[in-house]
């Protein structure tokens, strides 16, 4: 494969395969009563 | 009304609301779409303007949109005209937000002929009716599906058939319901549309290198030379704002945003619902699908049998081409005989069902709210009646198919008008309601802090963004579409009259939101007495 090509493919495909783990893996970890509290609403 | 609304339904999962709102965004634009406009704009370097259109207009958009169905949910509205007026407190807001009801509703009733299309193309490839046929006959058999007076092929009455099919599934399902229909559906249909292109995918990448005949030479083509076809920049095009206006426009597309769908499903959240971080799964389920599947299936399969000249040719005819003429052809020629090539077929057609099925339920969701939430009516009687008005508008794509009469529709309510939607919210949500209001309010129950630079995006960079865009698409397509330059002069009646059923429809939905104002109005001093 053109050397070109598969950069702008590997970097397409690991962006949007790693967005796509990370934010499930985040959903999962995350309890869904487990919330950030709002902002500024910390001293 | 306040936060203490009438109880709305609820999503059953937060898995579930995620599926069904990346089967929303997933649609036949992922897999269809994307790849022609990647090869037509400069192949790898589409990918630059692309991912930055994604991080700067997608993702903020979905944020927007999940925070004015959510805001607007929380005070009772499912729908964006009640929407709009919880956001922006004027006479004028809720005619606004016809947007938000007259794009999915005009869109649902042509998209789902399109998705009767996958269906009818899965019984096909199930009964090998496209088997042995070359690039002529498979192009009869597509020709013969969408022109009636053509029927030598499938008969009359098929596509009727199909469409009535995929229309009462699809009513069947939203009349089930928020869990029991459009969550389930979205539980069953995503894994399945992954699992189909997964297997796809693989398949199409090691399909070898096959003899590819150009112009009486013989020539060997793979599908790599499909990925570089597909991935090779063409740097001299980056310059260009047509590049950059047409990824924009295809991140605008494919995650399904300015239809006013998005915001009906995020009318079911509660304040305790995170939007930040399931708006980012949602968008990245969705890309995941275009660019990891989309990407990796029509080009290269077609370029490995057809060649690259092959390929343009085709892709210049256009998605459906792309999609129910050289696919087929494609599945003809994998190794494995007919039991192979029928069940590429039904993995392929169906896999665009599921795509379509998951975006065309979301599209029902916000009429049916508005008439349930205003009139009162219940979800089976408001399917029941809304399903019967689709399929009789839905008769007239049938019949002026190759008339144009879908692409007016296409063009006016499921390109143009998104763009005004979104312009429109962005600008409600971001500066009516204040940029500081604005990120309260999509932090709340949030399960991540969303970094400080997208406020400073989604109050100046998106709504810029928008606006060009729309000046952009005004000056160079929508005044030569509105004048009909370049179309043959036989569709004009048809075309006309199309565009005077939208105006009809839009007329009657701004009708529908007086008249449910003044009732509210009525009930209002019912409960005062």
């Amino acid at each position: 494969m053109n050397p070109t090509a598969m950069i702008f493919m590997a970097g397409a495909w690991i962006f949007v395969l790693g967005l796509t783990l990370w934010s499930f893996l985040k959903l999962l970890s995350t309890e869904p009563d487990e919330k950030l509290p709002p902002p500024g609403s910390i001293p | 009304m306040s936060d203490s609304a009438p109880a709305r339904e609820a999503w059953g999962s937060r898995i579930g609301l995620i599926l069904a709102m990346a089967g929303n965004a997933v649609g036949l634009g992922n897999f269809l779409r994307f790849p022609r406009q990647a090869v037509e704009n400069g192949g790898g370097t589409f990918m630059i303007p692309y991912f930055i259109a994604f991080l700067l207009v997608g993702i903020p958009l979905m944020w927007i949109e999940w925070g004015v169905g959510r805001h607007g949910g929380l005070k009772g509205h499912g729908s964006v005209p009640g929407m709009f007026e919880s956001i922006w407190k004027h006479p004028v807001s809720k005619y606004l937000g016809v947007l938000g009801l007259f794009m999915p509703v005009v869109v649902l009733i042509y998209y789902c002929y399109i998705e009767s299309w996958t269906l009818a193309w899965t019984w096909a490839s199930l009964r090998g009716a496209t088997q042995g046929l070359d690039q002529a006959g498979m192009q009869a058999y597509f020709r013969s599906y969408v022109d009636l007076k053509n029927g030598t092929v499938h008969g009359f009455w098929t596509p009727f058939a199909f469409f009535f099919l995929t229309i009462a599934v699809n009513f069947w399902v939203v009349s089930k319901g928020l869990t029991a229909g459009i969550e389930r559906l979205a539980k069953i249909g995503m894994p399945i549309l992954f699992l189909f292109g997964a297997i796809l995918v693989v398949r199409v990448l090691t399909l070898g290198v096959h003899d590819v005949i150009v112009d009486g030479v013989v020539t060997q083509s793979s599908p790599v030379d499909g990925l570089n076809f597909m991935y090779t920049p063409n740097w001299s095009l980056l310059g260009n704002p047509r590049v950059w206006l047409a990824a924009t426009g295809q991140i605008f597309f494919t995650l399904s945003v300015g239809m006013g769908s998005l915001q009906a499903y995020a009318s079911y959240l509660t304040r305790k619902d995170d939007l930040a971080l399931s708006g980012i799964a949602t968008a990245a389920t969705n890309e995941t699908a275009e660019v990891v599947l989309g990407g990796s299936l029509a080009i290269p399969a077609i370029v490995t049998f057809f060649g690259v000249a092959g390929a343009t040719a085709i892709a210049r005819g256009g998605s459906f081409d792309l999609g129910f003429i050289a696919m087929p052809l494609v599945f003809n020629q994998i190794p494995g005989g007919p039991v192979v090539a029928a069940a590429a077929g039904v993995m392929w057609f169906g896999l665009l069902f599921f795509a379509g099925i998951t975006s065309s339920v979301a599209m029902a969701t916000p009429a049916l709210s508005f008439v349930e939430e205003n009139f009162g009516w219940t979800r089976k009687r408001t399917a029941l009646v809304l399903g019967t008005i689709a399929t009789l508008l839905g008769l007239l794509h049938l019949v002026f198919y190759t008339r144009g009469f879908l692409d007016e529709w296409d063009y006016w309510a499921g390109t143009f008008g998104l763009v005004i939607l979104a312009l429109v919210e962005t600008i409600l949500f971001v500066w009516v309601l204040g940029p500081d209001n604005m990120w309260r309010e999509i932090h709340e129950g949030a399960s991540i802090r969303i970094p400080r630079f997208f406020k400073f995006v989604m109050t100046y960079v998106t709504p810029v963004f928008l606006l060009v865009m729309m000046l952009w698409w005004t000056v160079q397509e929508a005044v030569p579409t509105l004048l009909m330059r370049g179309i043959p002069a036989d569709q004009h009646t048809v075309r006309w009259a199309s565009r005077g059923l939208m105006v009809g429809i839009l007329v009657f939905q701004l009708w529908l939101i007086k008249a449910a104002w003044r009732r509210r109005a009525l009930d209002g001093k019912e409960v005062a007495r």
